[in-house]
């Protein structure tokens, strides 16, 4: 996950609590002490207690993947291997606030595209259906219209408009709505049992 | 669940919306120029409040671990070229994205270090698995 570490203006630095809240890591500030859930990005004890980070669009996929996409990227200067689980084992999460919502990769990756409303929001979650290990989030709102997409052997395509767009940035490529560009939303992935445990009120697509 | 967590379109699309502007906050916010890192030494975790230890009453499904950075974040993060790295294809990486930058934090790292203290285009980020 990512965050915007910042309060009031201001940046915070962050620390690791130790602890386990939903069984998923905690934080402290270094400014108050308060300890943090990480997937709620919000103190739960302290005296920030309540107060969030914003949460920042950012993915987990592959390497090959994300390089394709940011061929400029710089790459935390650390070794790298095989990773143990896959994104097979996971779900992205989209939450709201007001409602929350796990779609389990495997299910998404055959969808390619789940066209959903999350706390009366349209929403695309989107699998590149150039790369089964690339996905995003969109926001289906754009000016004065509202897409519905499915993925064609030509990209992402409205359905309401015939608007080609690219799948991982989302500009509009072709058709009436070329000049406008999706909204990428923020959303992260979980284990599908934790999620559970953190969000007993989420729902979980299919 | 934790209450007053609704989000607004207006605030949900704010992340694209500071993402897009990230660019002129860099150059702008003299203040916040800095590129990687916390940029000093952090604190001793003994001498900040912690409310567990200070008997804050624990909410349910909180389970006591570790002292605080017993396992120690990334503080100071240093970035090479993606040629510069030998990672395998099929690694999953945390991928992060601003308008002029992409950093890519690969989770077989963050399984032993599990956050790092980093910077985005002049925005202050925490990343975290």
């Amino acid at each position: 996950m990512v965050h915007r570490r910042e309060l009031h203006g201001r940046p915070v630095g962050f620390g690791i609590q130790g602890d386990l809240y939903g069984n998923a890591m905690t934080w402290w500030d270094h400014d108050t002490g308060s300890v943090w859930s990480q997937p709620l990005g919000e103190a739960i004890l302290g005296p920030l207690r309540g107060e969030r980070l914003e949460l920042l669009a950012s993915t987990l996929t592959t390497w090959d993947a994300w390089q394709a996409t940011y061929p400029e990227t710089l790459a935390l200067d650390v070794p790298g291997w095989a990773t143990g689980f896959r994104l097979n084992d996971m779900a992205v999460v989209v939450d709201l606030g007001a409602e929350t919502v796990a779609y389990g990769y495997p299910a998404l990756r055959r969808a390619g595209v789940v066209n959903d409303v999350v706390a009366a929001l349209e929403i695309a979650v989107v699998v590149d259906p150039e790369d089964p290990d690339r996905w995003v989030v969109f926001s289906r709102r754009l000016d004065d219209s509202v897409v519905v997409l499915k993925t064609t052997p030509e990209g992402l395509v409205d359905t309401v408009s015939g608007t080609v767009f690219d799948a991982t940035v989302g500009t509009g490529r072709s058709g009436s709505l070329s000049g406008q560009a999706l909204d990428r939303l923020p959303a992260f992935t979980m284990f599908p049992e934790d999620y559970a445990a953190l969000f007993p009120d989420g729902r979980t697509w299919p | 669940m934790s209450g007053n967590r609704l989000v607004t379109l207006a605030e949900a699309c704010v992340v694209v919306i500071a993402l897009a502007g990230v660019g002129a906050v860099a150059l702008v916010g003299g203040d916040r120029g800095q590129d990687v890192g916390l940029g000093h030494e952090p604190p001793d975790p003994a001498s900040v409040y912690d409310p567990v230890r200070s008997g804050e009453i624990l909410p349910e499904g909180y389970r006591r671990g570790l002292d605080r950075d017993q396992i120690l974040p990334v503080y100071e993060p240093v970035f090479t070229s993606a040629t510069d790295v030998a990672w395998p294809g099929e690694m999953l990486v945390i991928g992060v994205a601003g308008t002029d930058t992409a950093k890519a934090y690969p989770v077989t790292h963050l399984n032993s270090r599990e956050m790092v203290i980093d910077w985005l285009d002049g925005i202050p980020i925490l990343v975290t698995w």
